[in-house]
């Protein structure tokens, strides 16, 4: 039968995946059709065949061992029954989704000028129509064929040698690809781009970091927005009812030394809502003011529609990197909640609409400065979850961690590292490279479901070690994520109850998602080099 | 433009670090500990200034300005000088690159110990008067309660051995944790703890057993003080300097 149907789809030349398929994306649970699910990025489905009468009952149908030694960040597709991912740090490959059976790889060798701060990664694709869209680490966007996997055209969205990369899944928005621009360690001046789906000609862009006559450009001192950082490396959202699309920015730079940088630095580490049609700013949102602990807001924006102080309000959901969790109104943008989901040195409290009161003293000095949550974050880019089900707010979270924030001088030069200092971790220097001695003191990995509208706390799940794993909810109230003990998780979500867990024998570092092929529910995650697909026993 | 070729893949430069952590991890400086005692130890020493003009753990370089540079030049070489190109993939060069980037951060102290030591004498204070093979083991004699020091001298340096001798629980990236695991029931543990989940914990036992405990028998694990006693005091100035030459000339098999 699915054979059947692909071969009627070429047959036919029959455009796989619409705009309307997209848009309805959360209609189809058998498919995963974006990075987060669905444009509302709530990594959420509605498959409910596995469900905590039976998640014990999984077992594991395929591997997908990848040809790579880089760190298996991507969140794969899933339509009709195909399964397409990346191999890092460029390759796409794309595999029978109930086999795990290779039908092509998309081999890419990206520019020896490519430069990434933080690893050679690769966090997914996109697709529109019969073709698959990815942002490269030499900064290219390229348009490959869903059924061949050849190349129909790449386009350079920036220019390698200057830090800019590219490393999230595009975003589509109508016949648009949306991307924005990595490289927040390298002076990079960010920035989202729209192109044409079809023709890879560039239809609008916004700066992340404003120039002269833009708005914002005043929170800058002198020409310091020329190196002003506000990259994008995480996959925003779109709303139909509003035609905003909503991203997160990453810091400003240099991250940690921001004395020729005095004022906000807008747009950095905020969320800007756009015109999906023009790239038009409709409002912003920062959560960290001039910051100097390098607070990226690049988490997925999670879209929601809850009530709030007893009224129904359409928002949009934000566990943030500076240890807050956030909630705004996504028409307006309107301060709604902002509470503390882990220990918190760096601000006391809000001053009115929600303008964070810094702790002057929590900032980096040339002795070392310490400051909650450290550099990593409470939580950074790993994929949170929201379940209408249950109401809650999923948050993969690095809990009482701390880092020493040191000072120093730096100059920008085209190309190199622009970062004003270095932290120094929290954890103790006995690590192993696959062996934790954390102590306990030293913070602690964690899953944290809180009140989606007020943040409150229901209940956390404590790890040893850390977690960089994303986190995938589904109806029947299941919650799947892994950390980096290498265990993959199913958890109760509404009790936070340990239902199911297997080693895998990797960290985890990216979202597991959830699909189904012939009535049967698949539940994937990547772990170490391989990803993982589970399903129930027959 | 699609390139075919996947081993021009592997001859990029790469980043350090992990996912958005722009610190070193310390399994990275571990590697990269690994990797430079592999290859480089042989013309930079373990000071890392062996070479005239080049001192790698202060980060004084002839060419290199960037990590990215340092990575190219631990895999390109540099033509015409003693620099060879070698068959480094990124990840292992990125390591080294991290190593190197930290190999100054216990400069700062002060040593105590005479400039010269006596690798001869200081192997009759470490066997006799130190005691210390009782707890330390060198390639297959000794005990295992301490870390084996076999390849010792390619993992610290000196100002790094003489501050383990003398000031124990300091941190280093090599030394262990001790730690005291508590059982439910029967008698408990005290060793150095080597990983830990949330359903288990590993060590190496004072008596020199691996012991892997689930936790739903363990009762606590706490942290210890090193059972290493300090030796500051116990050694004069000449004793101590003889002490650390022959600690650190313990680079592996012979």
């Amino acid at each position: 039968m699915k054979l059947f149907l692909i071969a009627l789809s070429v047959g036919l030349g029959y455009s796989q995946v619409s705009w309307e398929r997209l848009k309805n994306a959360q209609k189809e649970p058998q498919n995963w059709l974006t990075y987060s699910g669905s444009s509302l990025g709530q990594r959420h489905s509605e498959l409910a065949s596995i469900h905590p009468g039976n998640v014990k009952d999984l077992e594991l149908k395929w591997v997908f061992q990848a040809a790579s030694f880089e760190k298996f960040e991507a969140t794969p597709l899933v339509v009709d029954g195909i399964l397409y991912t990346v191999q890092a740090p460029n390759d796409i490959v794309a595999l029978d989704a109930a086999t795990g059976r290779v039908f092509w790889t998309y081999s890419y060798a990206p520019s020896k000028e490519s430069r990434v701060c933080c690893g050679r990664v690769n966090r997914g694709l996109a697709i529109l129509g019969d073709v698959l869209f990815m942002g490269t680490i030499d900064a290219r966007l390229v348009a490959v064929d869903a059924k061949s996997g050849k190349s129909i055209w790449s386009t350079a969205v920036a220019r390698p040698e200057a830090g800019y990369s590219l490393t999230h899944a595009p975003l589509i928005v109508k016949d648009k690809v949306l991307v924005g621009v990595a490289g927040g360690e390298y002076g990079i001046r960010g920035y989202i781009v729209a192109y044409d789906a079809k023709t890879g000609k560039e239809a609008w862009r916004f700066n992340t970091i404003p120039g002269p006559g833009e708005a914002g450009n005043e929170t800058w001192a002198g020409d310091s927005w020329k190196t002003g950082g506000g990259s994008i490396w995480v996959t925003g959202s779109y709303d139909s009812d509003t035609n905003l699309t909503y991203w997160g920015v990453g810091n400003p730079g240099p991250d940690w030394n921001g004395d020729g940088r005095a004022g906000d630095n807008l747009y950095s580490d905020c969320v800007v809502a756009l015109d999906a049609d023009t790239g038009k700013l409709k409002w912003h949102y920062q959560f960290t003011p001039h910051d100097e602990l390098d607070y990226d807001s690049v988490q997925v924006p999670v879209l929601g529609d809850i009530e709030v102080k007893g009224r129904a309000r359409k928002v949009l959901m934000w566990a943030n990197r500076n240890g807050l969790y956030y909630v705004l109104d996504r028409k307006t943008g309107e301060f709604l909640t902002g509470k503390p989901f882990t220990k918190v040195t760096w601000m006391e409290g809000f001053e009115s609409a929600g303008r964070p009161r810094k702790v002057a003293s929590a900032a980096p000095s040339r002795e070392g400065t310490v400051v909650y949550p450290g550099v990593q974050g409470g939580t950074n880019w790993y994929s949170p979850s929201f379940s209408p089900k249950t109401g809650l707010f999923y948050i993969p979270a690095w809990d009482n961690s701390f880092s020493t924030f040191v000072k120093s001088p730096d100059t920008y030069k085209e190309g190199q590292r622009f970062i004003g200092g270095y932290p120094r971790s929290s954890f103790g220097l006995n690590r192993g490279l696959q062996a934790n001695t954390r102590k306990p003191e030293d913070g602690h990995g964690a899953v944290m479901a809180v009140d989606a509208a007020t943040g409150e706390k229901k209940w956390q799940l404590d790890f040893i070690d850390v977690t960089d794993s994303g986190i995938l909810t589904t109806t029947t109230n299941l919650l799947f994520t892994g950390n980096r003990e290498e265990h993959f998780y199913a958890l109760d979500a509404k009790t936070g109850d340990v239902l199911w867990r297997t080693s895998l024998g990797g960290a985890m570092a990216n979202g597991p998602i959830t699909y189904a092929v012939n009535g049967q529910q698949y539940v994937a995650i990547a772990a170490g080099n391989g990803l993982f697909v589970f399903g129930l026993r027959r | 433009m699609v390139h075919i070729k996947p081993i021009v893949l592997l001859l990029a430069i790469v980043g350090i670090a992990s996912a958005q952590d722009h610190s070193y991890t310390q399994g990275d400086l571990e590697e990269g500990a690994k990797q430079y005692r592999k290859n480089c130890i042989g013309c930079h020493g373990g000071e890392g200034a062996s070479v005239t003009g080049i001192d790698l753990g202060r980060g004084k370089f002839k060419i290199a300005t960037s990590d990215e540079d340092l990575v190219r030049i631990i895999q390109n070489g540099v033509p015409g000088t003693g620099m060879p190109a070698t068959a480094m993939g990124p990840y292992r060069a990125a390591m080294i690159v991290a190593y190197l980037r930290n190999m100054n951060s216990n400069r700062e102290r002060k040593s105590v110990a005479s400039a010269v030591g006596d690798v001869g004498r200081g192997k009759t204070l470490f066997e006799n008067q130190g005691k210390c093979s009782g707890c330390h083991r060198i390639r297959g004699v000794g005990g295992r309660s301490g870390p084996d020091l076999s390849e010792i001298g390619h993992v610290l340096r000196a100002i790094e051995i003489e501050s383990a001798i003398v000031d124990p629980d300091a941190q280093y990236p090599f030394g262990t944790r001790p730690v005291r695991v508590e059982r439910k029931e029967g008698p408990g543990f005290t060793g150095s703890l080597l990983n830990q989940d949330r359903y288990s914990v590993q060590l190496l036992d004072q008596e020199g057993q691996l012991r892997s405990l689930d936790r739903s028998e363990v009762k606590s694990v706490t942290a210890v003080p090193t059972w290493m006693p300090s030796y500051s005091g116990k050694f004069n100035a000449q004793e101590l300097a003889d002490l650390i030459a022959y600690v650190g000339s313990l680079r592996g098999a012979q």
